[in-house]
C-alpha cells in the first residue's frame, strides 16, 4: 500500500514532499493552493473515493 | 514565488480541445517528482500574462513545450503562436542568461513529426518528439525526458506511468462529483493537488 506516512512532511530540495511512491518517487506539494476545496477535503475525498472502489472490486466475483 | 531545481514550466494551450494532453502532462511531471509550473496558476490581474509567463520561465530550469496546438484559427485564418513563442523565450533566456539560465533544459512536443518545420524551420534539428494527439505517448516523452535529466533511476517508465494516468482518469469523475464541481470548473490547483492526493493514496 501508499508509503506516503514515511516521508509526508518532509522537505527536499525547498519543496514540501507530500509522500513517497512504492518506487522511491517523492511526490511534492503542488505550488498552487485548491481554487475550489482544501488539501484536506481532496485527500479526504480521494480516499473515500478510492476505498468506494476498493469494495466493489472485492464485491465482484472472481474470474 | 521562488523556483526550485525541480520546477517544470509546462508550455501549452489551456482550451478543452488540448486538457487531455495538458493532463497526461501535468500527471507524468508530478509522478516524476518535480513540480509543474504554468501561467495558469497566478491569479492576479495586476499583473499582465506575458509579465507572469516571462517569471515563470525565469524560474524554471526545465521547460515542456508542446507546439501541437500552434494552427490556423479564426477569419482570416492566422497562426495562434503563443507556444512557439514562449519557447523562443524559454531558448533566449538559455542563450543569454546568467550561469544558472544557461542550464535550462527544454523538451518540444508536437503533434506530428516535421510539421514544426513549416512555421519554426529555424528550430529544424532539434530533437523534436511527436505524440500523436495521444495522452499516452506525451507522457511516454515527458517521463523518458525527466529520468534522463534527472538522473533519478527511481522514475518509472513511461507506459508504466500512462498505465497509471488511465487508472486516474476513471477515478477523476467520483472525485469531481463528491466534490460537486463539474470538470470545466476544475482550475490548475484543483488538478494538481487531486493527483498528488491520487498518487500518495492510491498505494502505488
Amino acid at each position: 500500500m501508499s508509503k506516503l506516512a514515511k516521508t509526508k512532511g518532509q522537505k527536499v530540495g525547498g519543496y514540501d514532499v507530500v509522500g513517497t511512491m512504492s518506487d522511491g518517487v517523492r511526490i511534492l506539494r503542488p505550488v498552487t493552493k485548491p481554487t475550489h476545496f482544501t488539501r484536506a477535503e481532496i485527500r479526504q475525498t480521494v480516499q473515500k473515493v478510492l476505498a468506494e472502489r476498493r469494495r466493489q472490486r472485492e464485491l465482484m466475483p472472481a474470474e | 514565488m521562488a523556483g526550485g531545481a525541480r520546477d517544470v514550466f509546462v508550455n501549452c494551450a489551456f482550451d478543452l480541445h488540448f486538457q487531455p494532453i495538458f493532463r497526461a502532462i501535468i500527471f507524468a511531471v508530478h509522478r516524476s517528482g518535480f513540480q509543474p509550473r504554468c501561467a495558469l496558476e497566478v491569479d492576479d490581474s495586476s499583473e499582465s500574462r506575458f509579465a507572469k509567463i516571462q517569471n515563470l520561465i525565469e524560474e524554471c530550469p526545465f521547460g515542456i513545450h508542446d507546439l501541437s496546438r500552434t494552427e490556423v484559427d479564426g477569419a482570416p485564418p492566422l497562426p495562434r503562436f503563443n507556444m512557439p513563442l514562449e519557447l523562443g523565450l524559454f531558448l533566449g533566456a538559455k542563450r543569454f542568461g546568467d550561469e544558472a539560465q544557461r542550464k535550462k533544459r527544454a523538451l518540444v512536443l508536437d503533434i506530428e513529426p516535421y510539421r514544426y518545420q513549416r512555421f519554426i524551420s529555424d528550430l529544424a534539428g532539434q530533437d523534436i518528439h511527436a505524440h500523436d494527439g495521444n495522452p499516452a505517448h506525451a507522457i511516454e516523452a515527458v517521463v523518458t525526458w525527466l529520468r534522463t535529466q534527472s538522473r533519478l533511476k527511481s522514475v518509472p517508465g513511461g507506459r508504466r506511468v500512462a498505465e497509471e494516468f488511465a487508472d486516474f482518469q476513471q477515478v477523476l469523475p467520483s472525485v469531481l462529483a463528491e466534490r460537486r464541481l463539474h470538470v470545466e470548473e476544475m482550475t490548475f490547483g484543483d488538478f494538481s493537488d487531486i493527483v498528488s492526493a491520487y498518487l500518495t493514496e492510491s498505494g502505488r
